[in-house]
């Protein structure tokens, strides 16, 4: 898309705090939140958002490391928020939290990246073959589909800027083997004004890419009716999960959570699969990086890679970078959705985003809540959760977005904050246990401690397609598995003789 | 136990489709909701040790195969030896 061009400022390095920075403007220079800017260090120009604004003077995170940055340096600011660039060419890439694609940084500068190199998320190069949905003259609401590009076995829908108040008329369209940045349509705006189009658009990343389409009715919110199938037992018998609803994996370290996570990714009833590597290991991240492309999927007969996006902030990476990995990746998940695709994001794992916020947060100075995350935890997990859900897209497709988010607790401690807050915004909590995990039970998930708000909400579901007595049935395995469990510690302490057959049967 | 584990490294018992799960749950469910007859605890944990060997090699056929039908067969015969009546819904 072609917007106009936002306006660019400058502003003065005040004072360097790790990768915080406090930048200085002059007092007719506006700073907006959210706002990215570029730290201008000799040829280096390093990445950085906007945090907080007081008067003229603003709080910038650096997604680079800060070595030498000095007071005095200059700031440029771009009067644009933080966004993902949107278009054909995101499957089957691995990109970092900023959508920089590693294996196009890797091929141009090497393994060890230099400071502040940035690549397009989309290649400038290749060339896609548009096919228009649409003539001149015709009217297409904000998300409407005006063509289609083939992108592996999907057809990748090119739509109407999502930011657009109302509904556009197309004065000009082209089909043909085309680059995602070379005009393919122009458009006379609700409000008379001609635009171009491109085959990829930026969105703000913090933004949820449906909010306006609701808002002003062109896309509407569904209840999740159905479930998706993950081809794990456990899961989908006793502790299901929506598709377009929310899950955590909590589990202590050796548990299984990536694993488990790996599976549902390949088995998953669904079409794409976004996975967002948060600030784990490295090796662990090579391993998903080297296993999707040599893995089959069962779906398409490709393999996992080619519906799948990586987005990879391991922990030895930028802390900053971290924070926004998640939400990219959910940007992306948004964009697919839009297009009428059922998505996965599978998010690996938030308490490293948590902990990263606290970082931020901490050389913000800001109160700190319980052990020291920032007091908006809670609303920063729910805003990232709420951006799950089932849509009908502006051109009549039904899209979801299911995200399921492992969660690293220390020590298997379930009552520290992250958890917790987890535990209060998501419908199903799948609980891995290190005692189980211990004793080769794969998935480790304790049917003891973990939940599933959807085994209700999708009854309707279940008495259709599977059986009239679904629900029914499973609660009282459920109770019948609280009792084994009972009459299990029982044995513990009185022995095998100290319970009835009847018992012991149980 | 037989059904909440799965073995990730199977390609077959990995992955279990819906309707498979359907059908693997019926039968566990007529099973356990069975009234078993034994004569003491050793014939019954002789009984589940049998039962969780036959369901595990159940999971590990592949679906609709041979294998399939037969390990199915041989969990029905051993539980109806105890008093196990199977239903058309199982």
């Amino acid at each position: 898309m072609t917007a106009e061009q936002p306006v660019s400022r400058t502003a003065k390095i005040i004072g360097v705090k790790e990768s915080l920075v406090l930048i200085e403007v002059d007092e007719n220079t506006p700073i907006m939140k959210n706002e990215l800017g570029y730290i201008c260090v000799g040829n280096e120009r390093l990445k950085a958002e906007v945090l907080r604004v007081r008067r003229h003077t603003a709080d910038m995170q650096v997604f680079e490391d800060t070595r030498g940055v000095r007071v005095g340096d200059t700031v440029e600011l771009t009067g644009e928020m933080l966004s993902a660039v949107l278009g054909p060419g995101l499957l089957g890439q691995v990109f970092d939290g900023l959508l920089n694609p590693l294996h196009a940084l890797a091929g141009k500068y090497g393994f060890f990246l230099p400071r502040g190199v940035t690549v397009p998320a989309l290649d400038q190069e290749k060339k896609w073959h548009f096919e228009p949905g649409v003539a001149i003259g015709d009217r297409v609401s904000p998300g409407g589909v005006i063509g289609t590009v083939p992108e592996g076995v999907f057809k990748h829908k090119i739509m109407v800027p999502f930011n657009e108040p109302g509904p556009v008329e197309i004065t000009w369209i082209r089909g043909g083997n085309l680059g995602v940045e070379e005009v393919i349509a122009r458009y006379k705006s609700s409000k008379g004004i001609e635009r171009e189009l491109t085959m990829s658009q930026r969105w703000p990343v913090r933004k949820p890419i449906p909010e306006a389409l609701i808002r002003r009715r062109y896309a509407e919110r569904l209840y999740p009716a159905e479930p998706i199938t993950t081809a794990t037992r456990i899961i989908d018998t006793f502790f299901p999960i929506a598709q377009g609803g929310t899950g955590c994996i909590p589990g202590p370290f050796g548990a299984g959570k990536t694993v488990l996570q790996s599976l549902i990714a390949r088995y998953s009833t669904v079409d794409i699969v976004i996975i967002v590597a948060c600030g784990e290991r490295a090796g662990e991240v090579v391993e998903t990086i080297a296993e999707y492309p040599e893995t089959k999927d069962p779906r398409t007969g490709g393999t996992l890679m080619d519906r799948t996006v990586i987005i990879c902030n391991t922990s030895s990476m930028p802390v900053a970078a971290r924070e926004a990995s998640i939400y990219t990746g959910i940007t992306l998940g948004e964009y697919f959705r839009q297009m009428g695709f059922h998505v996965l994001l599978i998010a690996d794992s938030t308490s490293r985003w948590a902990q990263a916020m606290r970082e931020t947060s901490g050389r913000m100075e800001e109160i700190p809540g319980e052990e020291a995350f920032p007091a908006y935890l809670d609303s920063s997990v729910k805003n990232v959760y709420e951006r799950a859900g089932v849509l009908r897209c502006p051109d009549g497709s039904t899209g979801s977005l299911t995200m399921i988010g492992t969660v690293s607790p220390a020590g298997g401690n379930f009552e520290e904050p992250v958890t917790q807050s987890t535990l209060g915004t998501v419908k199903t909590f799948l609980g891995l246990s290190a005692d189980r995990a211990y004793r080769r039970f794969y998935p480790a998930i304790d049917p003891l401690i973990s939940w599933s708000r959807y085994l209700d909400q999708l009854g309707a579901w279940f008495t259709r397609n599977l059986d009239a007595n679904w629900v029914r049935d499973v609660k009282s395995m459920q109770e019948l598995l609280e009792q084994g469990d009972g009459i299990y510690q029982m044995m513990q302490v009185t022995g095998e003789e100290g319970i009835t057959e009847e018992d012991f049967i149980t | 136990m037989v059904y909440l584990q799965q073995d990730a490294f199977d390609e077959i018992d990995a992955c279990m489709p819906r309707e498979r799960q359907l059908e693997s749950f019926r039968l566990l469910k007529g099973l356990i909701d069975a009234g078993y007859q034994f004569k003491d605890k050793d014939e019954a944990r002789s009984f589940f040790t049998e039962l969780t060997s036959l369901y595990k090699n159940w999971n590990y056929s592949a679906y609709g195969s041979t294998d399939f039908a037969r390990y199915r067969k041989e969990i029905v015969d051993l539980a109806v030896k105890h008093g196990y009546i199977e239903t058309p819904e199982a």
